[in-house]
């Protein structure tokens, strides 16, 4: 597939934007007086803080509401260094490994494919309030609550020194992450997670290294902001500061790196000014301000800014990722080369599946040759659909063995068997709803196993770039799909029921796309279908599934002669 | 002997405590899909109540607290949360967070950040089995274990149980069968909210009170009900259990920090092991033990 180059990695108006970032904060102590230049130097510190959380939050779409406990980290790994006079830079050093290795494992248990997203706020609760009383207890070590004491250098030189580390931690982090493969696979697992592990994308690894890297950046901002704080007591680690970050992010607009400065900027400058005045009533305002965010700007500030600036909905849609690549697919593995030792595609052996009491598929043994197009056919609650799951990966069998191209994948994820040929697509069609035709393409070419041209048919999406699958008729998504994931190049691909609310000539003509695909690349097939019209101008075999078996197999003719199928099935209709 | 009389004791207290916050907190998870991560919070505005109006006597106190607990709920729940349901989970739980810096904020703009206690309505202690226990906790304790009690026959025995329990399973089914899914969703928040509200009103003169102490509730509450089975009412019950008996042990054996640490750390394993978390839906705990049987 051939998709024209149109932005780079790095734009002229990126590198303008960090020339005059550069610039202003270089001029700042010239026209500052030392106190707001004080806390210019505090807003940019926070403002880290709050760029590492958006990482995890606005990037990956992984929640923490306890993200000071890695700020705290930072901060205390500087603090205790200069309070025992060890050289600071390794200690602060060993607190962002630390910090790293909290948040994997962290991850790893609150990440899986299993957990759910609240899991994930719970661990980070219990993580805040753990530094914080850790804090509070380690007398020897942390001074108790009345905290430690870190000397700043100057109200100048801390200010360069913040300046200097956060424009270097966030363009490093922008170019090499959010720029980068990862920040595309953040935003393919945040709009679409299930689409994005049938692209060959590990959700659990890509969330677990968004979360790992937003710890990584907190803690780092932690150790700028210890001298500039200069008190660094458990506070720093616990529920307030790690309410107060997502507060400025969710006010600043959270997935972007503005959102996070400005939003870090106001609040700590406001705080300043209005806090000695209205005390604690100003954290109270802050909660009510960030009920209504929550409630009426999900998109905060920035946001809001870039909503009223017209830009391309390509720009707006991709969030800052980088989606066009010049990459060449992962290693170049030419076709059929998967293939099983007898040609096998898919091979089940014995698969049972129930739903707590009721048994769906009750023994079935089935092989696909490579190449062939086999529909499924059954009565309504034969288990069709799961028995296309269970051979995508996302139900798993309660026994039996399932075989693809050569390879057991039965424990394997659905990212796996993805990347081994495997190409699925949903009933009710699973795209990037949020992203643009276009662009659901370029994740797909991204993440592909081998360069494929598209079916003419199909190469429309290639520039159909000026409006969001969202807003795609049904007919249209369902082809989007169909373009996703022959993009990514599969050696198999399993469709459930593609022709459904179509009309009939654009399923038949669906049925002729898809009979050219196996037939010019010598994909397999698996299609469960209802119309028996599709069926007969796509089959090359027709299996009955009827009460989680398989009652007849066969040629299309050799089915519509069978009485048992007629009674279960064809008579129903 | 001792030792385990009022080991036992202290246990029960606790249980009492917390079956009230996980049943309050697994309602409305099963119902609304909403993780309460305001819900210690309202436990503190509970206590905070009792602290407020001291010259109210207990009882009607106590009522009052509930009754503010269940206004304040029931207008979340309206203005709130209705309009986010939508947005899915996420927009919820920010919404719940910022109601629960809402609540910590108001009562430290009002009462200040040093650590209050509420008199306790009854003095002195009684004898159990050779041990002096002090007579409020007993009573609280039997108070939380009644209420608990009268919850499972209201859930399991009565009508409006029946429908609760129809909705939570299959909102849309119950509908059709014309269980109006709105004022359902609207009882249960305010139902699982006043829980809270009536377990911090009960615990305050057990407790030193300081705006932040609601946050640590949340984490056991949690944990109590991911331990239980999912699916039925009976396992945050269990949970709460296992919540009190595993805090009181590692206290009485470890320092308070370390007590802390552990108990997270096994919320850790836990979570890795059982990564389904508070799924209440999905499987019928019925079912999912017919489905143990040997196939």
């Amino acid at each position: 597939m051939t998709v024209p180059v149109r932005s780079r990695r790095v734009g002229r108006r990126h590198v303008v934007a960090v020339a005059i970032t550069c610039v202003g904060l270089a001029v700042a102590p010239f026209v500052l007086l030392p106190y707001p230049l004080g806390l210019l130097t505090l807003a940019l510190a926070y403002g880290l803080f709050a760029f590492g959380l958006d990482l995890a939050w606005g990037r990956a779409g992984v929640v923490s509401i306890g993200h000071a406990a890695f700020f705290g980290l930072g901060a205390y790994g500087v603090a205790i260094a200069v309070d025992r006079d060890l050289p600071v830079l390794p200690v602060a050093a060993g607190a962002v490994a630390a910090a790293v290795l909290v948040a994997w494992l962290v991850g790893r248990a609150g990440l899986g494919p299993k957990a759910q997203a609240s899991t994930m706020a719970v661990l980070t609760v219990a993580l805040t309030l753990i530094a914080e009383q850790a804090a509070r207890s380690l007398l020897g070590l942390t001074n108790g609550g009345n905290g430690l004491f870190v000397p700043g250098s100057g109200v100048v030189a801390d200010y360069y020194r913040t300046a200097a580390a956060v424009v270097v931690v966030v363009v490093l982090v922008w170019l090499v992450v959010l720029r980068g493969a990862l920040g595309r696979r953040f935003l393919a697992v945040r709009v679409n997670e299930s689409r994005a592990a049938h692209l060959g994308i590990d959700p659990q690894q890509t969330k677990t290294l968004a979360f790992v890297l937003s710890a990584a950046v907190a803690a780092t901002a932690g150790a700028v902001a210890a001298p500039v704080i200069s008190l660094i007591s458990p506070s720093s680690a616990g529920i307030l500061m790690s309410t107060q970050v997502l507060v400025w992010l969710a006010v600043g607009g959270r997935g972007t790196i503005a959102g996070a400065f400005i939003g870090a900027a106001l609040v700590t400058i406001g705080q300043q000014y209005l806090g000695d005045a209205i005390g604690s009533w100003y954290l109270l305002i802050l909660g009510v301000a960030f009920i209504l965010v929550v409630r009426f700007f999900p998109t905060g500030l920035v946001g809001g800014v870039l909503a009223l600036v017209r830009r391309p909905l390509a720009e707006q849609a991709a969030q800052g990722a980088a989606l066009e690549t010049r990459r060449r697919p992962r290693s170049g593995s030419s076709p059929r080369d998967g293939a099983g030792p007898a040609g096998k595609a898919v091979e089940l052996v014995g698969v049972v599946k129930g739903f707590g009491a009721v048994p769906v598929i009750q023994g079935v043994d089935l092989d696909v040759p490579t190449g062939q197009v086999l529909c499924l056919i059954g009565p309504n609650g034969a288990g069709k659909t799961t028995l296309l799951s269970i051979v995508g990966g996302d139900l798993a069998a309660d026994e039996g063995r399932i075989r693809l191209l050569g390879h057991d994948v039965t424990a394997w994820a659905p990212h796996r068997r993805t990347r081994l040929g495997l190409g699925r697509l949903f009933q009710i069609p699973s795209v990037f709803l949020e992203l643009t035709p276009r662009q659901n393409l370029l994740l797909a070419v991204a993440e592909a196993r081998r360069v494929i041209e598209l079916p003419a048919e199909l190469r429309r999406f290639e520039s159909q770039d000026s409006l969001r699958a969202q807003d795609l008729p049904l007919a249209d998504r369902r082809a989007l799909e169909l373009a996703v994931v022959l993009a990514g190049g599969p050696d198999v691909v399993l469709l459930d029921e593609p022709a459904a609310g179509l009309s009939h000539e654009d399923s038949i003509r669906l049925a002729r796309t898809l009979r050219a695909v196996a037939e010019e690349a010598g994909c397999t097939l698996v299609a469960v279908e209802h119309d028996m019209e599709i069926v007969r101008e796509l089959a090359d075999r027709v299996v009955v599934l009827a009460n989680g078996r398989v009652l007849v197999d066969g040629s299309m003719d050799e089915v519509a002669r069978h009485d048992e199928v007629r009674s279960a099935y064809l008579g129903a209709v | 002997m001792e030792a385990v009389v009022s080991f036992a004791l202290a246990v029960l207290t606790l249980f009492g405590f917390y079956a009230l916050l996980a049943l309050g907190m697994g309602l409305i998870f099963g119902q609304l899909g909403v993780v309460n991560v305001a819900f210690g919070d309202f436990v503190m505005a509970g206590a905070f109540v009792m602290y407020g109006l001291e010259a109210v006597p207990f009882v009607p106190r106590v009522l009052i607290a509930l009754v503010l607990g269940g206004a304040l709920a029931w207008a979340i729940e309206k203005l709130l949360l209705r309009p986010l349901y939508v947005q899915g989970f996420l927009a919820t739980l920010l919404a719940m967070w910022g109601v629960g810096i809402v609540l910590r904020q108001t009562a430290d703009a009002v009462f200040g950040s040093t650590p209050a206690s509420v008199a306790s309505p009854v003095t002195g202690s009684i004898s159990v089995l050779g041990v002096q226990y002090p007579t409020y906790r007993l009573v609280a304790t039997t108070v939380s274990l009644v209420v608990v009690v009268a919850i499972l026959f209201v859930v399991y025995r009565t009508d409006f149980g029946m429908r609760l329990r129809a909705t939570i399973d299959n909102r849309e089914m119950a509908s059709l069968l014309g269980i109006p899914p709105r004022p359902m969703i609207m009882a249960t928040f305010v139902f699982g909210t006043v829980l809270a509200v009536l377990a911090g009103a009960l615990q305050a003169p057990m407790l030193g009170l300081t705006p932040h102490l609601g946050v640590a509730f949340l984490a056991p509450a949690f944990f109590a009900v991911l331990v239980g089975r999912p699916g039925s009412l009976a396992g945050p019950l269990f949970g709460a259990f296992v919540v009190a008996l595993l805090s009181n042990s590692l206290r009485g054996l470890f320092s308070e920090t370390t007590a802390t640490l552990l108990f997270y750390a096994a919320l850790i394993v836990l979570i890795a092991i059982r990564p389904q978390g508070l799924d209440w839906k999905r499987p019928q705990w019925t079912t999912a033990l017919l489905a143990r049987r040997p196939a």
